[in-house]
């Protein structure tokens, strides 16, 4: 089963990159704005040998793991917080009711103000577009748990870093997990255009410096090399990484529907 | 001489719209060590809140629980409730680490393969060997339950305090599982108070029926069982304590 889903998706992949060769062989578009796809594949290769693209994919992924940590630590905290506490909790749904619908890029401009442009800058942003749905994910997460559960914790003794730990994590890890994967999405979005935004210090700012780069100098073939690789980047996140930890805990549970 | 456990002059009302409404009322009975009771009531009655508080999951309005005569009050291991909710265990670990979770909370055995091997042999107690690896979602309610059983006694509390934890089951599951809980009683000499609507497996288990009332919650009448264990569903005085109990 899993494997015919596999087969079907890699069919359907070379059917499009077929059709995109038999639109470049038509001849109809110049190769200039719709290159060939050996072009693009040497572009890659070219990029990721001399360490261009690559030392612009370490940047990126170190700002957004860097980010992901961060937003993580302060959204356990205020999810905890306004779980435990009512004051808490009316000033930290406030705060998500404001801030979460704001798009990362309507801050850009006040970001810019703040912080110039450069990694700070780009730092902000990521933890801005994970934060939210971060707290408001584990908020549900901990507030969904059935009391059972910390009933039996407290009828067994447990005190409540035991309750915590042995018990409402796990018990909230599906939207734990949610959370995490709405907030990687929006952030790698966020990223992306942070980078294009904020430029380069030192020439080194990551893959969305990386494409914008590209195109000032009319480079297509590594506009989408860097394409490519921001895809590749996201697939492999979404499927390895998110799929494999939801298999190993909660679809092994029975905890996801 | 002072009991084992005395419940004295228990009053419980919750507020409900605008009015308050009185669940439990003037609740006194005493239990033995190692007595299994049963408190037997229609719906509605108050025998989770009465079981609630004797776990110390809530607090009376006024009255209490005592213990060889000292006040008992908060939650304690030492009385662990089973539910009747199938989803008292938790999903996330294997129905050996749901039983080993009791070992570990009250820091029994030395080390985690003596608790493995403890939490082995409660899981056989109960007839569930060859579940080990399984986690909730693959059990049936039957299965579940038992899990509970064996997580309970593995703690090893003094009192066990059952919600009517058969009450969702098949009656042919059920039977099974009342049979299991007497042996398991009888060998684990263990104080029970046990809930139930069920006249039946109030007979075939209990000591000591309280039987009760509602609006409000309150002692109808105790009767002592003095049947013979095993018990005999069909037989004629099993039969005479039925008709007893119903006319209550
Ligand atoms: N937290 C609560 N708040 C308000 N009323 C409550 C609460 N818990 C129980 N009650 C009321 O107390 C009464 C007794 O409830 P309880 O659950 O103890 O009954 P029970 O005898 O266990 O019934 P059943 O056999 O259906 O489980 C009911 O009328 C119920 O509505
Ligand atoms: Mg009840």
């Amino acid at each position: 089963m899993k494997n015919n889903k596999l087969l079907q998706r890699i069919f359907w992949l070379i059917f499009l990159v077929l059709i995109w060769q038999i639109v470049f062989w038509s001849g109809r578009f110049s190769p200039l704005v719709f290159p060939s796809l050996t072009t693009i594949i040497k572009a890659l290769a070219g990029s990721l040998y001399n360490g261009e693209l690559t030392q612009q994919l370490l940047f990126s992924l170190l700002i957004i793991s860097q980010g992901l940590l961060i937003s993580l630590v302060l959204a356990i905290f205020m999810a905890l917080a306004a779980h435990f506490s009512g004051i808490a909790a009316s000033l930290i749904d406030t705060l998500v009711a404001l801030a979460h619908p704001l798009p990362g890029i309507a801050l850009m401009p006040l970001v810019l103000i703040w912080f110039g442009a450069g990694r700070q800058a780009i730092l902000f942003v990521i933890i801005h577009s994970v934060l939210w749905p971060m707290v408001l994910n584990l908020r549900t997460g901990f507030s969904s748990i059935p009391d059972i559960y910390i009933l039996v914790g407290k009828n067994y003794g447990l005190d409540r870093l035991q309750i915590l730990i042995q018990i409402m994590a796990p018990a909230s890890l599906p939207y734990f997990l949610v959370g995490l994967k709405i907030g990687w999405a929006r952030s790698w979005r966020a990223l992306i255009s942070a980078e294009m935004l904020f430029g380069a210090v030192n020439s080194i700012g990551g893959l969305g410096w990386f494409i914008f780069q590209k195109r000032v100098f009319f480079d297509l073939p590594g506009v989408f090399a860097g394409i490519i690789v921001i895809i590749i980047i996201g697939i492999l996140v979404e499927d390895l990484i998110f799929n494999n930890i939801e298999n190993r805990t909660v679809k092994r549970w029975g905890m996801k529907s | 001489m002072m009991d084992y456990i005395a419940i004295k002059n228990i009053y419980k009302s919750y507020q409900q719209s605008d009015e308050r409404r009185v669940v439990l009322e003037n609740i006194n009975f005493s239990i033995e060590k190692r007595e299994l009771v049963a408190l037997l009531g229609p719906s509605g009655c108050g025998k989770t809140t009465l079981l609630k508080i004797i776990a110390g999951f809530i607090e009376t309005d006024t009255g209490g629980l005592y213990k060889n005569g000292e006040r008992l009050s908060g939650i304690s291991s030492n009385r662990i409730m089973v539910f009747q909710e199938f989803k008292q265990l938790f999903p996330w670990k294997t129905v050996l680490d749901n039983v080993i979770f009791a070992l570990e909370a009250k820091n029994i055995a030395k080390n985690p393969a003596e608790r493995e091997e403890m939490a082995r042999y409660f899981l056989e107690r109960v007839e569930l060997t060859d579940f080990f690896d399984y986690f909730p979602y693959q059990l049936s309610g039957g299965m579940k339950q038992r899990v509970a059983l064996a997580r309970t006694l593995a703690a090893d509390p003094e009192i066990m305090l059952m919600d009517e934890p058969f009450g969702s089951l098949d009656s042919q599951t059920r039977k099974n599982l009342q049979d299991l809980l007497i042996d398991i009683w009888q060998e684990a000499q263990k104080t029970i108070i046990f809930v139930t609507h069920d006249i039946e497996e109030a007979i075939v288990l209990a000591d000591r029926i309280v039987v009760m009332d509602k609006n409000p919650g309150r002692i109808k009448k105790i009767i002592n069982n003095n049947l013979e264990r095993p018990r005999n569903r069909a037989g004629i005085e099993f039969g005479e304590l039925y008709e007893t109990i119903t006319s209550v």
